[in-house]
């Protein structure tokens, strides 16, 4: 059987909604959630990069003579540059995986380091049948891109962590 | 898509999960005075609320993917913003079952609700301890049942029916406090 504060609250319940949540919420909500709209901004690279690829190609096939020469230089000289960018990649990666707390990991960056990947092969694909100065760059752009998404993620670990710790002194 | 999302925003989840900051806005409009409320009654510091209505919705939109669709969207997402209310009172040490016993209770018929405002019962609410407010208000403003207070607090039902008799009684005894 409902009693007069259980009846009050029930003849008044909407009045007691009155309270509003200032513009800061949103602002922050779009801030964490914004990185999610990187995954189209890589598709249109992936795209840019591989329509991009496809145009050299055309042009490669007139210039047939120097090719065997460019493709060399070009596939050595971004062998080394490979390799480094390669053991930083790993390098943080074991980084991650040495923290001992990653619930607040969302691993969609996982899914985006395979996007990479897959594109990856494309491009390296495309280097071995057409080298050029363009498909380099845009190798290079693959793995710095996933040097950064790695770094950002390290940077929440070691904010998730942060909080924490403040908190738990300051109760 | 199999599944049977009982809401009018079907749509808007669709968008959201692939991303679509728009249909994001959306969603947050149609819920955040509705979640607000229900955090601030459960935390009381306005900014503190701000924190956790934060949280929560950045956690429903990452984790979109899990949602069934067995409840209503709303339900669902409110279920996250109590959890996260909550788990802020626990990190701050709020006991929800040990609170001492209530002396001279006051009786139903010593407080005239007639003769008061929201505005007045909202202050007496917002009194009490934070075991008993949480209580109080999973019960009267959410519509929460016992057993689910219980499950949702980690605490017994019976602890739950007890807590909200004495959050009830407190209440009273504020309101009958000459101001």
């Amino acid at each position: 059987m409902s009693d007069n504060l259980e009846k009050f609250i029930g003849k008044n319940r909407e009045a007691f909604e009155d309270q509003e949540p200032s513009e800061r919420v949103w602002l922050g909500i779009r801030k964490r959630t914004a990185k999610k709209s990187l995954i189209w901004i890589w598709k249109a690279a992936a795209i840019f990069f591989f329509l991009s690829s496809l145009f050299l190609l055309s042009r490669e096939i007139d210039n047939r003579q120097d090719l065997v020469i460019q493709k060399e230089k070009i596939s050595s000289d971004f062998k080394d540059i490979e390799s480094f960018y390669f053991q930083m990649i790993s390098e943080k990666q074991t980084l991650i995986s040495s923290y001992d707390d990653k619930k607040e990991l969302d691993y969609a960056y996982e899914q985006d380091l395979q996007n990479l990947d897959a594109m990856y092969e494309v491009l390296k694909d495309e280097l071995r049948s057409n080298p050029s100065k363009k498909v380099v760059d845009a190798l290079l752009l693959n793995l710095v891109v996933r040097i950064d998404i790695l770094n950002k993620e390290l940077a929440k670990l070691d904010d998730n962590t942060a909080p924490e710790e403040s908190k738990a002194v300051s109760i | 898509m199999g599944r049977d999302i009982h809401n009018i925003h079907r749509d808007l989840i669709d968008r959201c999960l692939v991303g679509d900051s728009h249909a994001q806005k959306e969603i947050y409009t149609a819920y955040k005075n509705a979640m607000f409320n229900t955090c601030i009654r459960i935390v009381k510091d306005f900014n503190d609320a701000e924190d956790i209505l934060q949280d929560a919705f950045v956690s429903a939109f990452k984790n979109l993917g899990t949602y069934s669709g067995e409840a209503t969207f709303g339900a669902w997402l409110k279920r996250i913003v109590i959890n996260k209310s909550i788990n802020f009172l626990k990190k701050r040490k709020v006991e929800f079952v040990k609170l001492e016993d209530d002396l001279n209770k006051p009786q139903e018929e010593d407080v005239d609700f007639d003769s008061l405002t929201v505005k007045q019962v909202r202050k007496a609410i917002t009194k009490l301890p934070a075991g008993y407010r949480s209580v109080l208000s999973l019960y009267l403003f959410e519509g929460y049942d016992h057993s689910e207070i219980a499950s949702i607090l980690s605490i017994s039902e019976s602890a739950s029916k007890s807590q909200y008799s004495r959050a009830k009684s407190r209440v009273r005894e504020l309101l009958t406090i000459p101001k």
